[in-house]
């Protein structure tokens, strides 16, 4: 193994974080632009209650936020135990757990970026747009969404990298599984616990590096390209 | 035909209370009146931007809101220009055009978009952006933008405060070319006399969240003179204009006017506009002055605004010229209606509008 080279066990553990990151900030998109959205321009009851709730894994200590999904969607639980019965769908030891706990703590960050983002998006240009004949979903998709692009694609990038980063939750609620759930963080804690491991945790933290640099130039990216690719959606 | 019904209430929370009923049968209407005096907020009520106490709005002779039912503005065939334009930042000019195109009819609509192009003098701006266009650019990109959305009716926030003379002629200009060439009723808000008296041809008159008085432009406007909260302001209209020697002379009636500024473009409608208290009346033609305009007129009417001060006499010159004038001297001169008297105007005192 030279030290330019990844091990098959490298592959794996960065393979299945990328994995488990993509699929977690696509699972939590669609819902986390529109609550943005929902949250900047709209008063209504219960508001407070709505925003607590999705706050809450930004500032409860990640393990209590593992804890609390094992309770409610643990095997042993309610809901987690009549999906396993109905839909043969497992979280526990399982990548799908992985998915659902990065979910969970990268939604805020998702939440909070596209709330400010469209905030900061004139109101009134969406009055133009209803009155020049687009309805709700049109001026959303044509003028709302592409004028807060910059700040919805840099919260995409920051729950991202916040799922790679993901530890605590997934550790209690999805379990330390090779291959299954072990994504790179685990992955680092694992070598660094084991005998003669620190070399093998520096070669996983130079990794960690390289993804999360990649990450922050492909949202630069994202934001360009996307900027432009959206401003056509609006002639169509 | 009627083109618009309102009846509007609504209570705002700074206590400000809008009450208002009108109706608009002309072509082109102006909302008048003092700001605050709530003509912005008639406006998005009848686009539908603005959730009222209570509304009845009839576009066209179809209810958009009222009797239980409440149109989203996609709904209700109004065009808005906005006093910002609001111009989508992240399209050119081009798409924020055809942004409210109907989806159908294509063939039809792309000579329907050269037409309101080449009226509006769109051509080299198609590919700029927003942020590239000065201000009257860029209200004339919202304007044929409201335009290609084919509206019924359209509605213009202050479409002419702010403007620097020359523009202001601009786009007086082209408010003229597009509500005759396209057929549009127009219906905007104005602060200014001036801009009413030119523009309108039927006038709604606000204050303080209630109607004071609606009609045809004159009448409107000469109540509001009698009953003192306006001063008469003369606007007329000019003919065959010929430069002479740095200044311009053109056909009032059978009179010939001299005035200081550039007429309009050829085509296009002169108005000279001038102050009441501009005009000095004499009842000989005087001998050996420096003002250039001395026009026969006669004395149509005297008012005298409720609570005294200065009279106002009405006088037919080919065109209607307010004089403002103290009661004394109105005394002094005899003035009586059927009077015939001179009407003196410095040239320097005219200017085009």
């Amino acid at each position: 193994m030279s030290a330019f080279t990844l091990s098959a066990a490298e592959w794996e553990v960065l393979g299945l974080s990328v994995k488990v990151a993509l699929g977690a900030t696509l699972l939590i998109l669609p819902v986390g632009v529109f609550m943005g959205y929902i949250l900047a321009r709209r008063e209504f009851r219960g508001r407070t209650a709505v925003e607590i709730l999705i706050n809450l894994p930004l500032v409860m200590p990640p393990v209590a936020t593992g804890l609390l999904l094992l309770l409610l969607l643990g095997r042993e639980s309610l809901v987690g135990g009549w999906l396993e019965r109905v839909f043969g769908v497992r979280f526990v030891f399982d990548m799908k757990g992985a998915v659902v706990a990065a979910a969970v703590v990268s939604f805020p960050l998702l939440v909070k970026a596209a709330q400010l983002a469209f905030s900061g998006v004139d109101p009134r240009l969406e009055g133009a747009a209803r009155t020049l004949g687009a309805g709700r979903a049109r001026t959303f998709l044509a003028v709302s969404l592409p004028l807060a692009w910059p700040g919805v694609a840099a919260g995409i990038v920051l729950a991202f990298a916040r799922c790679l980063g993901e530890f605590g939750a997934t550790m209690v609620f999805a379990g330390n599984v090779a291959g299954r759930t072990r994504i790179l963080p685990l992955a680092m804690y694992n070598a660094y616990q084991s005998p003669d491991g620190m070399g093998e945790a520096t070669r996983l933290l130079v990794l960690s590096v390289l993804i999360a640099s990649a990450a922050l130039v492909a949202g630069t990216w994202l934001d360009r390209r996307g900027k432009k690719r959206l401003g056509r959606v609006g002639a169509s | 035909m009627t083109v618009l019904e309102v009846e509007l209430k609504h209570r705002y929370d700074s206590g400000f209370e809008l009450d208002v009923a009108m109706s608009m049968n002309a072509g082109r209407c102006a909302l008048f009146g003092p700001s605050g005096s709530g003509k912005t907020s008639i406006l998005k009520a009848i686009a539908g931007l603005l959730r009222s106490d209570h509304a009845r709005i009839v576009v066209a002779g179809e209810i958009v809101d009222g009797d239980g039912l409440r149109r989203a503005p996609e709904r209700r065939g109004v065009g808005f220009v906005f006093q910002d334009h609001l111009l989508f930042p992240h399209l050119t000019v081009e798409k924020n055009l055809v942004f409210g195109r109907p989806r159908t009819a294509k063939m039809r609509d792309e000579a329907f978009f050269r037409r309101v192009v080449g009226a509006l003098d769109l051509g080299d701006l198609l590919r700029r952006r927003p942020h590239e266009l000065s201000g009257g650019q860029s209200q004339r990109v919202a304007l044929g933008r409201a335009i290609l959305s084919r509206p019924r009716i359209l509605l213009m926030d202050e479409p002419l405060a702010s403007l620097d003379r020359a523009l202001k002629r601009r786009v007086l200009d082209h408010l003229d070319r597009v509500t005759e060439e396209f057929d549009i009723p127009l219906l905007f808000v104005s602060h200014a006399q001036g801009d009413v008296l030119r523009l309108a041809d039927e006038i709604v008159s606000l204050d303080d969240g209630r109607v004071v008085g609606q009609g045809p432009t004159a009448e409107v406007l000469e109540q509001e003179e009698r009953e003192g909260r306006l001063n008469p302001l003369n606007l007329v209209e000019v003919t065959d204009v010929i430069e002479e020697k740095g200044v311009w002379r053109g056909r009032m009636g059978d009179q010939w006017v001299f005035f200081s500024t550039p007429p309009a473009p050829a085509g296009r409608p002169t108005y000279i506009r001038f102050g009441a208290s501009d005009v000095t009346l004499a009842r000989t033609r005087p001998d050996g002055l420096s003002i250039r305009n001395c026009i026969p007129a006669r004395v149509e009417r005297i008012v005298e605004p409720e609570g005294g001060g200065m009279v106002f006499v009405a006088l037919e010159a080919g065109g209607r010229i307010w004089s403002e004038i103290t009661p004394k001297a109105r005394d002094e001169l005899g003035l009586v209606p059927g009077a015939e008297v001179f009407c003196l105007l410095k040239t320097a005192a005219l200017r085009t509008f």
